[in-house]
């Protein structure tokens, strides 16, 4: 149990830099999840902190540790590998055991720590089978074993649930967290599913092309939106981007062909052009005969994905910017159907359409 | 999805297989009959008569102190051969793993030994090795070692098995390479996580991984040793100096085709077709039982 920081971290390969400059201190205990596109650099940032990649330059700590020169074993880190990286030749026993032997830990500590990770995890049963005669998720919760009978300082995990199926995949979730939580080990999860994401971290760390675009708790991350990367990856559907102009008094913004009121007002930033972002679910329809209709934005639906629980409307706007929004699931709408909606002004969020950082009151 | 071609002509199958039929009956069976036939027969020292003897000269085989002899020479040889080999090729084939750059070049480098004739790898150790003019037997002299093989029978099995392990290194390096290569990465850096030393991790892991194809190359190297290597043992000791290498492969040839003694020297070819046999069935069965990892 220990704090990880990671600071400055680049990592070229050849001439493709892949890490540029990330840095990120993650508490005793917490559980951080690093979340960004298929080749960003997330497994290649965890593969850093374990060692097994050495970085162009920056410094990993582990408990106060710099643990650069270190070997990886030396790390005092567990990892859990996609594919789960069991010895095949062992059993799952000697798949536990393999990493204490090696410290020279005394045989009966060893048995006592094989055993009492063996029955949270439920594996008592499979001790003395080879991993090929295991399920996915029995080999899981191996991989999980060999990782908590180390009693490391810091858990990494690279994407240990996207081999399993999707039922088995959110009850694994649910105990990797619960287990993390109660063993209170610092850990690293790496992740391109925002559900897993979501659930699992204390913070995330959104990844993109190498750079750090923003590191919050999963519910600020959905809120506040760092840029416009993060606006679009964290959401599902995707969070609705329209051209806008800010107007004159800075009060609201011109956009789709409606003024939409803001949270803050923008005093001085007249005429200057932003990207408003709406998320689907935060555009509520006005009703006919309210005070001011024309300050909405009028969509026409184009096409409708029923989703059970909610439904998804794709539609234009006016000026022909796609705009989707969501529904609940019991209010039936169909193609051609016209809405007049408008978001609260605290859910609207605005960006800068060069550096795409948000614009925020106070700071830009 | 069915594999198997399905013929529809009766003959065509056999047509097919009429060509390598013909050739291993020729090349193969025929001879391995006849050496059979020959194994029962004793002929005089002029070849005027010839007796038929049943298994006499197998009996006289197994009592004769130069036979066994013999067989305990191939032992030493073919376990030596085996040995350095793979334990040269293991080595080389580790490095060549860690090293990712340049693993072509090793590569095309190892391979070479395997194209050169066996004679000739033999001539080149010889060569080497050569009491009055080899370099290292020159080297050996400085650090005060008396090379002489053609004297000294230890000698002359040691720089045999040298010259035939030369010739297989290649052969077992390309497998153990090709083994190390189909070893999930992501095991090595689990073990890279759980262990420090990259020995320990070498013999836990990285090595009981390999063991399918050690079997394999084992089998391999021991065939080789025992019936590939007459043309180093031919120029480089003929089987001396007093019988020290003469390996059942040669003495099958020295006993027959210098001593003239054509009914031992057919036994002794059927006693080495047997074990080829019995090696080919353990390969075989050991083959289709393969461990399966993953
Ligand atoms: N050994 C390597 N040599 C060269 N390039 C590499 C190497 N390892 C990774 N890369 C490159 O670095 C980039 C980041 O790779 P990385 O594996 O960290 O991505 P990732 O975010 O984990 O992606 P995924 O979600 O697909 O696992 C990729 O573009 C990849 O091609
Ligand atoms: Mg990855």
């Amino acid at each position: 149990m220990a704090e990880v920081v990671v600071s400055g971290i680049v990592k070229s390969f050849g001439k493709v830099a892949v890490l540029k400059e990330v840095s990120v201190a993650i508490a005793d205990g917490e559980m951080l999840v690093v979340l960004g596109p298929s080749g960003c650099g997330k497994s290649t940032l965890l593969r850093i902190i374990a060692g097994l990649e050495t970085a162009s330059a920056g410094d990993v700590m582990i408990g106060g540790r710099r643990v650069n020169d270190l070997e990886p074993a030396e790390r005092d880190i567990a990892m859990v590998f996609q594919n789960y990286a069991l010895y095949p030749h062992m059993t799952v026993r000697q798949n536990m055991a393999y990493g204490l032997k090696n410290l020279g830990t005394a045989k009966a500590v060893i048995e006592k720590r094989v055993a009492e990770a063996a029955q949270i995890l439920g594996l008592a049963e499979l001790l003395d089978r080879k991993p090929r005669q295991l399920s996915g998720g029995q080999r899981q919760r191996v991989a999980m074993g060999r990782a908590i009978v180390r009693e490391p300082e810091a858990f990494l995990f690279d994407e240990p649930l996207s081999n399993l199926d999707a039922k088995l995949r959110v009850q694994m979730r649910h105990e990797i967290k619960q287990l993390q939580r109660r063993l209170g080990t610092t850990g690293i999860f790496v992740t391109h599913d925002q559900v897993e994401a979501m659930t699992l971290g204390d913070r995330l760390l959104v990844l993109n092309q190498g750079v750090v675009e923003q590191v919050d708790t999963p519910i600020e991350v959905y809120a506040r939106p760092a840029s416009l990367f993060v606006a679009g990856f964290i959401g599902s559907p995707a969070m609705n981007v329209l051209d806008g102009t800010i107007d004159g008094d800075g009060t609201t913004v011109t956009c789709g062909g409606a003024r939409l009121r803001l949270e803050h007002e923008l005093p001085g930033e007249a005429g200057r052009e932003v990207r408003v972002g709406i998320r689907p679910e935060h555009l509520a329809p006005i009703a006919a005969g309210a005070p001011s209709p024309d300050a909405g934005l009028d969509v026409e639906v184009e096409w409708v994905e029923l989703l059970g629980a909610d439904t998804v409307a794709h539609g234009r706007l006016a000026d022909g910017q796609a705009l989707a929004l969501r529904r609940p699931g019991d209010r039936p709408v169909a193609a051609g159907e016209r809405f007049h909606l408008t978001p609260a002004p605290a859910h609207l969020h605005l960006f800068d359409p060069a550096t795409g950082r948000r614009i925020d009151k106070g700071r830009r | 999805m069915e594999k198997r071609v399905v013929f529809r002509h009766r003959w065509l199958p056999y047509a097919l297989l009429a060509p390598q039929l013909a050739i291993t009956l020729v090349f193969f069976i025929w001879p391995a009959a006849q050496a059979l036939w020959q194994s029962m027969l004793v002929q005089d020292a002029f070849g005027l008569s010839v007796r038929f003897v049943w298994f006499d000269n197998f009996t006289y085989l197994f009592g004769n102190r130069e036979y066994l002899h013999s067989i305990r020479v191939t032992a030493v040889f073919s376990l030596g051969v085996a040995l350095l080999g793979l334990v040269v090729a293991l080595l080389l084939a580790a490095m060549a793993d860690h090293a990712i750059r340049g693993a072509v070049v090793y590569k095309t480098l190892l391979i070479w030994p395997y194209a050169v004739a066996p004679a000739i790898a033999g001539v080149l150790w010889l060569f080497l090795f050569n009491p009055s003019v080899g370099i290292v037997a020159w080297w050996l002299q400085g650090i005060g070692i008396d090379w002489n093989h053609k004297i000294s029978g230890n000698q002359a099995m040691l720089l045999v098995i040298i010259a035939a392990a030369w010739k297989q290194v290649s052969y077992n390096f390309l497998f153990f390479l090709a083994g190390m290569q189909a070893i999930p990465r992501s095991l090595i850096e689990a073990a890279a996580i759980d262990c420090a030393g990259p020995g320990k991790r070498f013999f836990t892991i990285v090595f009981p991984l390999l063991s399918p194809t050690t079997f394999f190359l084992i089998v391999v190297n021991i065939v080789y040793a025992f019936f590939d290597t007459f043309g180093i043992i031919h120029a480089v000791t003929r089987g001396g100096p007093a019988q020290a290498t003469n390996i059942m492969v040669y003495k099958v040839f020295s006993d027959g085709f210098i001593g003239l003694n054509l009914g031992s020297s057919a036994a002794q070819s059927v006693v080495l077709m047997a074990i080829v046999v019995t090696l080919t069935v353990v390969q075989f069965r050991f083959v289709e039982r393969r461990v399966q990892y993953g």
